[in-house]
């Protein structure tokens, strides 16, 4: 039996959880929820998916790990690289010594599949099974079942139930390679995170604001057979396994999407060779500030970009003209930030010297793009959900729950789960 | 003797070893270690990490301290004082290692050039650029 099973639902909100515990649309929650203590998390900054599941899995901050979002320049250029499971500096608990055999499947941040001990099915972004898998004996299995590392996203401009049909026959295949392998050995710890729903919450966040909506039944319903699989593992479980559930970040509504590059640029912080074909390589020197998906300012400094102009001296200065340029820009009358963050204050860590220099927390409503597209303010998109901040989820069940800190964010969760491992991870 | 070794900062706790003696030249994470003892601004070992300026080093003082296998300088990249003091401490007889910690990220850490399209398309689909 598992020491250790770390559920994970992708975006799902805490008060969510617990709103749809206590109304019926999550009926076996009821009794998982009261047996342990749920809380709310804080995110990592910005709330990004990859940034929050390498916090999750090491403990550490994104100057600890190295991942600050999806997509980063290569140090010393203007090159875009997305991020990737070798972007990560810090190992996860499954590599460390002394974490035994796991089998991890579906986290966010780990492809390719690297080596470790036990079997890893890696999550978004994925593109290959096949180098999505480890060890790879294990594919022909999944490929038989029509695993999929990641739901066909184009279906929902066909229509928004064909696209949840879609998150519904990923699920069940997930679901099933995870009852079956668990079966297969003696795991020390499992985790197994489930992406569907924040996907559900993205594209139809609104049909869940409006109960009058046709598609508001099939949110809830998304949401009824995740319990139910919830349901299958809790039943398999023994009493003396920890379990815990986690997500990443959570959810609100998305009215606006607001282009950073393009509001810098419109500002004179963003300069570009041709505006007409927008790319980092681009650049100019006049550039002083730019932006990164979600809400990462990067000041152009010398030394670190090869046209880099803002010297050190001047740096202060713009930080703080910066910062209270975002706390005081407003789109249509609405404020778009509400806090704006030194890179010093929140990250620390080997790798806190590649961070960005400002973190922007997006304002209720808005969501904050980092494309680099100088065209469009406000970007069209169907996407009505956005990430939080504030507000993602832990639930522990068994004598962890003691050890939940006042102020609990994502980089303590394996604190709480393993205190004693992550002691001996740290003098290995 | 002296050897030299550059390595990448998740690599640090795999090659340093119980009974290393650590002079820590620049601010490089070194989770505490279970016998392996860091120069301190006093100029004895102790069990925690600590950062030291390499010029104000003495070699002569360092060796009064019993070093039982062998001295380890850890620094970043390309720190010429680091590698001076290795070599000092070398040529008297210690088994000395300079080791080099990069903590850069360079292309290789990112996903492969030819799944950038695919990627993007995927990313795309999210907002997330």
């Amino acid at each position: 039996m598992p020491d250790l099973f770390l559920l994970g639902i992708d975006g799902l909100p805490r008060w969510m959880w617990q709103k749809f515990a206590d109304s019926g649309v999550m009926p076996n929650s009821v009794s998982l929820l009261e047996s342990g203590r749920l809380v709310p998390m804080k995110s990592a900054m910005p709330e990004v998916s990859s940034a929050a599941w390498a916090s999750i899995v090491t403990g550490e901050n994104s100057g600890g790990h190295n991942v600050y979002g999806f997509t980063d320049l290569i140090d010393g250029s203007y090159t875009l690289g997305f991020t990737s499971s070798r972007t990560f500096k810090s190992k996860p608990f499954w590599q460390r010594q002394g974490a035994g055999r796991s089998l991890i499947m579906n986290v966010p941040q780990t492809y390719p599949a690297q080596e470790m001990p036990g079997m890893l099915v890696s999550g978004f972004v994925a593109l290959d099974l096949k180098k999505a898998v480890y060890p790879a004996s294990e594919l022909k299995w999944l490929e038989s079942i029509g695993y999929a590392v990641d739901a066909d996203m184009s279906l929902v401009a066909a229509s928004k139930q064909k696209f949840v049909n879609e998150l519904r026959r990923v699920m069940a295949a997930r679901c099933e390679a995870l009852h079956h392998h668990w079966g297969r050995e003696d795991w020390q710890n499992i985790m197994f995170v489930l992406t569907g729903t924040d996907r559900l919450n993205h594209y139809l966040w609104e049909d869940f604001e409006d109960t009058s909506s046709p598609h508001h039944q099939t949110f809830l319903d998304y949401y009824h057979e995740v319990d139910r699989e919830i349901g299958r593992i809790v039943e398999r479980l023994p009493d003396s396994s920890t379990l815990a559930a986690v997500s990443d970040h959570g959810f609100g509504r998305q009215q606006k999407s607001v282009n950073m590059n393009c509001l810098l640029a419109q500002h004179g912080y963003v300069s570009l060779k041709d505006a007409d074909r927008p790319s980092y390589l681009g650049m100019t020197s006049e550039t002083t500030a730019f932006a990164m998906d979600p809400g990462r300012i990067y000041l152009h400094r010398s030394g670190r970009y090869p046209r880099g102009c803002v010297s050190a001296d001047q740096a202060e200065d713009l930080l703080t003209e910066l910062t209270q340029f975002f706390l005081d820009a407003r789109i249509d009358g609405q404020p778009i930030a509400t806090e704006v963050h030194r890179g010093p204050e929140i990250y620390s860590g080997p790798f806190a010297h590649r961070a960005p220099d400002l973190v922007v927390m997006s304002a209720e409503n808005v969501a904050l793009s980092g494309r680099m597209n100088l065209t469009e303010l406000i970007e069209p998109t169907a996407i009505n959900g956005k990430h939080t901040f504030e507000e993602s989820t832990f639930f522990v069940r068994g004598s962890s729950a003691s050890r939940i800190p006042e102020d609990m964010k994502v980089e303590h969760v394996l604190e709480v789960l393993q205190p004693c491992r992550q002691q001996l991870s740290k003098a290995a | 003797m002296l050897m030299q070794s550059s390595i990448d900062s998740d690599e640090l706790s795999e090659v340093l070893q119980a009974g290393d003696h650590v002079i820590l030249v620049d601010d490089i994470h070194v989770s505490e270690c279970v016998d392996i003892q860091f120069l301190q601004s006093n100029g004895v070992f102790s069990l925690t990490p600590c950062c030291v300026d390499a010029a104000s080093v003495s070699v002569e003082t360092l060796l009064n301290s019993p070093i039982s296998r062998r001295l380890v300088v850890v620094s970043a990249a390309a720190n010429a004082e680091a590698a001076s003091l290795a070599r000092a401490i070398a040529e008297t007889g210690v088994a000395t290692l300079c080791c080099s910690v990069s903590s850069g990220c360079d292309a290789g850490d990112f996903m492969d050039e030819d799944d950038s399209e695919a990627v993007a398309e995927r990313l795309r689909q999210l907002g997330y650029i």
